[in-house]
């Protein structure tokens, strides 16, 4: 939220943190993932603390994440809900709670804020994310510039309070939220502040935007290298509130399909699944209405290759393969889609069974600007390996994995539905006080329903 | 007239570039953004060589040796590592500069000759090699701290 090339901005954490400005690294944006993995790679961070995602399913070229995972003279720590894929590689595990287990806010792609209470304890010796870091902390021994602790809250709302100053008269200010607002009925959009009370709906109504420079999160960088502005160059082009559209020639991508890889291949989610299926897997309503992996191809390319809804392909790039069920679908003729969904945590022979995740296959290359991995374009092959046995692909019948009518010589897919256990009435009210101990057990009760043997399963 | 020197020397100066760019990328195709970057630039620079074309036959082009010998003393081998990174990347910067300054140089030149085409050409083409300066300087930025201060290889 700040310019990390604004002097002016870096100044604000000295005073907030109470630190030396050259503890407070600025000399460049922040190290993206992609470029930690390649220092990994190279040798020059031996310590990797990885928490909260699953690199070793969701980063592209996985054959190379696991070498790196694996080098003797990387120390890895994992730090997740669940013993995920990427954590089997770990040196030290932290186990962490989760949803439920934890007091905190959650804040969405839309800036709404919405406070999550905790309903139980988490299980053996997993503790909440802050309270892994806050203990971290201590044992560290970190303090500010007077000799006094660097970190000073130590629970959910005192943190949070911390986190409102810091945001104050930055574009995602907090502060005019606070836990007891978020307990009010519902959760609040930033900038929430004297300005704006109750939150904001939308940004940049008046047609102002954060442009000013010594306002600005950055200086700007060019789309097609991610070259970066400096702040004399932002400052000759005086913004003043008005927006930038950048704009870029159009260039193809690196990998283009050729003879060897005929086929574009592109990868995503489907609605059931989020991320690496870390929770989403182990809620039997979603798992089932997409419990595997699956290969999304037009039924022009299907019926050259002699592929049949079901059948058994093998996808290949020069990274890797995988083998999945082809669905025949409405997909572009000439690309292939596979999920990134599935590992391998809930397989019996971990990756080196069956290969389905998507990205054994993607390419170690970023946009230049956001630093975003190319997950969506490569160039893979297509090669029929076995026959449906007499079942069709695990996709759903939903969404844009819908199967093509009349492409299944057996039976139909079953349509995809939750079912009943999928079903849920909301109403949202005010806590009264007659009724809030009342509500409070049958919430509590609901909760560790859902929450199904957190410790019976990895 | 010596603006047939200055178009040789830019002409080659593109081409020589060019090379340099494709070197590094190869050279250091582990650094999977400097690969796709420098063989895009790679290519940038072959484009602004043939779009001096035309004026290189208008004028008629006087070959200069001198960017060869820039090229060959910088680009003979890439290094290896991540310091043989940045110092390769400093040697491209050297190079870009190099066409920076004939680029201005072409400028007052085809100012001079009211040139119209020639001076589109070059304002046109001048922003691209300022951007390339730009992300050699970004990238050299990014990759010093802990090249210099942390890696060992």
């Amino acid at each position: 939220m700040r310019n990390w090339d604004n002097v002016e901005h870096v100044e604000e954490l000295v005073e907030l943190w109470n630190v030396e400005r050259m503890k407070i690294p600025h000399w460049a944006p922040p190290t993206h993932a992609m470029q930690i993995w390649r220092y990994a790679e190279q040798g020059s961070i031996s310590l990797l603390w990885i928490s909260c995602t699953n690199p070793a399913v969701s980063l592209p070229e996985l054959p190379r994440i696991r070498e790196i995972l694996e080098k003797e003279d990387l120390f890895v720590v994992v730090q997740n809900i669940f013993l995920t894929e990427t954590a089997r590689y770990a040196d030290v595990v932290l186990p962490a709670a989760t949803w439920g287990e934890k007091l905190g806010t959650f804040t969405n792609a839309d800036r709404t804020v919405h406070l999550s209470e905790k309903a139980v304890e988490p299980p053996g010796e997993a503790k909440s994310d802050l309270e892994i870091f806050l203990d971290y902390a201590r044992r560290m021994d970190f303090r500010d510039r007077d000799g006094e602790p660097l970190i000073k809250w130590d629970d959910p709302e005192s943190c949070f309070e911390a986190w409102k100053e810091c945001s104050r008269g930055r574009p995602c200010d907090y502060t005019g939220l606070s836990y007891d607002k978020l307990r009010g009925g519902s959760g609040v959009q930033w900038p929430c502040n004297d300005e704006h009370p109750d939150g904001t709906e939308r940004l940049y109504a008046e047609g102002d935007f954060n442009t000013r420079t010594d306002y600005c999160e950055t200086y700007g960088r060019d789309l097609l290298t991610g070259a970066e502005s400096t702040e004399m160059e932002h400052r000759a082009l005086s913004p003043d509130g008005r927006a930038f559209l950048k704009a870029l020639d159009y260039a193809p991508p690196h990998e283009e399909p050729r003879d060897e890889y005929p086929f574009r291949y592109t990868t995503g989610r489907t609605v059931y699944h989020f991320h690496t299926r870390t929770k989403t897997a182990r809620a039997p309503q979603l798992q089932n209405a997409a419990p595997d992996a699956w290969v999304e191809i037009h039924p022009s390319d299907a019926e050259r290759l002699d592929v049949g809804e079901g059948d058994v392909v093998r996808v290949e790039s020069p990274r890797g393969r995988l083998e999945a069920k082809a669905r025949i679908s409405g997909i572009k003729e000439g690309v292939v889609f596979v999920p990134f969904h599935y590992g391998y945590f809930d397989q019996p022979d971990g990756a080196d069974g069956h290969l389905r995740a998507a990205n054994e296959l993607t390419i170690t290359e970023w946009d230049p600007a956001s630093k975003q991995p190319l997950y969506k374009v490569g160039a893979v092959r297509v090669t029929k390996i076995a026959d449906s046995s007499g079942t069709p692909a695990p996709a759903p019948t939903t969404t844009a994995s819908a199967p093509v009518s009349g492409s299944f010589d057996g039976p139909a897919p079953a349509p995809t539905t939750g079912g009943g256990s999928a079903e849920v009435t909301e109403t949202m009210e005010t806590q009264t006080e007659g009724r809030e101990q009342e509500e409070e057990k049958g919430l509590i009760d609901r909760v560790k329903d859902t929450l199904i043997g957190r410790e019976d399963s990895d | 007239m010596f603006l047939a020197n200055y178009l040789g020397l830019l002409h080659q100066s593109e081409l020589d570039l060019a090379e340099g760019y494709r070197k590094v990328a190869d050279g250091h195709a582990s650094d999977a953004d400097v690969y796709h970057v420098c063989h895009t630039l790679a290519k940038q620079c072959d484009a602004h060589a043939e779009k001096l074309k035309p004026f290189v036959d208008r004028y008629g082009e006087q070959r200069s040796e001198e960017p060869e010998r820039l090229y060959y003393e910088l680009f003979d081998e890439t290094r290896s590592g991540s310091f043989g990174l940045l110092r390769d990347l400093q040697d491209l910067y050297v190079m870009a500069n190099f066409c920076d300054i004939t680029w201005t140089m072409i400028g007052q030149a085809a100012q001079g000759a009211r040139d119209r085409e020639l001076l589109e050409t070059v304002n046109s083409l001048e922003g691209q090699t300022l951007t390339q300066i730009k992300w050699l300087k970004t990238r050299m930025k990014q990759a010093a701290p802990q090249t210099l201060l942390v890696a060992s290889s």
